[in-house]
């Protein structure tokens, strides 16, 4: 039986490795400081819709290397 | 009332996973779903699976004593790991279906030609697999006793559970597996979201909940965590864990194969990033708000603050709901690591040492029995479980993590020399050991988890095991 696809899907290409190891990085906030625990929306902590904007970031990232690694099919 | 839905749960379970079912006298039917699975059945198997009963109980109760620091570790953790869906899930799939591939260590055979490197990988997921499978089958007993109020005891809860678990799976396979986490994961979600927003109501909403707690309790609210409980070196261990751990998962790396192409492994590879971001904030959100309620709860009580929770603010059949919820999670985890473990033994233990020219039909056999024998070693563990059984499951993870680099390098870079190989694994688990059972002191890990020395160390012999390998020319410059 042979696989369905053209050739062996590529490891990720340097460029998206340099654009996750960043977002992960922006994860690892005690690098340049503390938040405060002042409320934001609905009193939520200050600091929660900042991880939730590095999740989404993370999200538009993996959606184009998803476009990309699909067209190495 | 509380008997009626959980009943009526495990009829309409029962009836779902038979619906459709097709007839299944080839292993790749029966452990693999016939590698048919599309994007939406995918992702929900996966996310059903990975998502135990640790979502509603444990994501709440750590919430409870952490505060919303809890939250992004889950939600970005849990995403991030989808990078592994591409570097490692996409490659199992692609060798998978044009090698006939049905277990891990099939794979690791044919990338490393060493019976003995793919036997020890297959023992070590076994072995780490299974103090967390014992684990669902306590926790089931635990919530049938909670919900019908100590009518159905603990073991005889489990016991009943179990049972049905084996015969669905003993029925239809991983086609029944994954029609019955379609469903499970769908009641999860909804639950969880009108739980959510119950708690919050009848705490008069998000502004005045959260002032509330504001003067409560404070340090809720705080990055690192209550206490301070997230050290820089414990946030950065846990952030990165998953990547290595989710994969590594024998349930959840069978799922890699049974994609009906590669699309749907991406699509719902995506699917799993974008959904945590969602369902975390539910119990954590009322994991933080059981403050207002049910203040100084500490250790084992900490766990039980959902069901609290529910119980003062909802009416009874819908925390009876939840909790129903709560076991479908437990059994969609426990479905997939039985037929996953029976699936290793039958082909790569069985069918290897003892029975080598077993027939296919055969095979199908032996994984049903080898699914009920696991079930009832399960239970035998659950009858009385040893007090560190909880801990154990946590060593479990770690234990399975240390496979990550050795699988990354076979499938993406090439032959490991195999005896590097073999230390990358053996000398990463003896370090979770030693340091789990205290024979070497914590102080020498600088903060860090165990598991970071021991993931970084199979890195570091990996790397070896490649160069040398490159330098003997099996690997092309």
């Amino acid at each position: 039986m042979k696989a369905k696809g053209k050739k062996n899907i590529p490891l990720l290409s340097w460029g998206f490795v340099g654009i996750f190891a960043v977002i992960f990085v922006l994860t690892q906030d005690y690098l340049w400081g503390g938040w405060d625990s002042e409320g934001s929306w609905w009193g939520f902590p200050g600091w929660l819709p900042w991880f939730m904007g590095v999740h989404l970031l993370f999200l538009v990232a993996l959606w184009a290397y998803n476009r990309y690694s699909s067209d190495q099919y | 009332m509380v008997y009626l839905i959980l009943l009526g749960y495990i009829g309409l379970t029962f009836l779902t996973s038979l619906w459709g079912r097709k007839k299944m006298d080839s292993p790749e039917a029966y452990f693999l779903a016939g590698r048919n699975v599309k994007t939406l059945t995918l992702f929900f198997t996966i996310l059903a699976t990975n998502f135990s009963a640790f979502y509603f109980l444990g994501f709440a109760g750590e919430a409870y004593r952490i505060g919303y620091a809890y939250y992004p570790l889950m939600a970005f953790g849990t995403a991030f790991a989808c990078l592994s869906f591409f570097l490692i899930g996409t490659k199992v799939w692609e060798l998978g279906k044009a090698k006939g591939l049905i277990t891990p260590g099939e794979l690791i055979f044919l990338k490393s030609k060493s019976r003995g490197l793919s036997t020890l990988y297959t023992t070590v997921m076994v072995v780490f697999t299974f103090p967390y499978l014992a684990l669902q089958i306590v926790g089931a007993g635990y919530i049938v006793e909670s919900i019908t109020q100590g009518e159905v005891p603990y073991f005889m809860g489990a016991s009943l559970l179990t049972l049905f678990t084996i015969l669905y799976v003993w029925l239809g396979g991983m086609q029944s597996v994954a029609r019955t986490d379609v469903k499970q994961g769908v009641l999860v979600i909804l639950l969880m979201l009108t739980a959510m927003i119950l708690v919050v109501s009848a705490s008069g909403g998000f502004e005045v909940g959260h002032a509330r707690l504001r003067d409560k309790v404070p340090a809720l609210f705080e990055r690192a965590g209550v206490g301070g409980h997230y050290s820089p070196q414990k946030w950065f261990s846990f952030f990165i864990f998953w990547l290595f751990c989710i994969p590594m998962f024998p349930q959840l790396f069978m799922r890699f194969f049974i994609a009906q192409d590669v699309k749907h492994l991406r699509q719902s590879a995506f699917l799993y990033a974008l959904v945590p971001l969602i369902i975390a904030l539910f119990p954590v959100v009322i994991g933080v708000f059981g403050h207002l309620d049910f203040p100084g709860l500490g250790g084992k009580e900490a766990d039980q603050i959902l069901p609290k929770m529910l119980l003062l603010h909802s009416p009874d059949w819908f925390a009876a709901l939840v909790m129903v919820g709560a076991l479908a999670a437990f059994m969609s985890t426990l479905d997939s690591q039985l037929l996953a473990l029976g699936t290793m033994l039958t082909r790569d233990i069985y069918g290897v040492f003892l029975k080598p020219d077993l027939s296919l039909p055969a095979q199908v056999r032996a994984g049903r029995v080898a699914v009920v024998l696991l079930a009832v070693v399960g239970l035998a563990i659950a009858y009385q479980p040893f007090d560190t059984i909880f801990d154990m499951g946590k060593l479990a993870f770690a234990g399975l993590s240390v496979l990550f680099p050795l699988t990354l390098a076979l499938l993406r870079v090439g032959p490991v020399y195999l005896p590097c190989a073999v230390a990358s694994i053996l000398m990463g688990e003896g370090l979770l050991l030693a340091f789990f059972y205290g024979w070497l002191p914590q102080q020498w890990l600088g903060g860090f988890e165990a598991f970071m020395l021991a993931i970084l160390q199979a890195f570091l012999w990996v790397g070896l095991g490649l160069w040398i390998e490159k330098k003997r020319g099996k690997i092309p410059a």
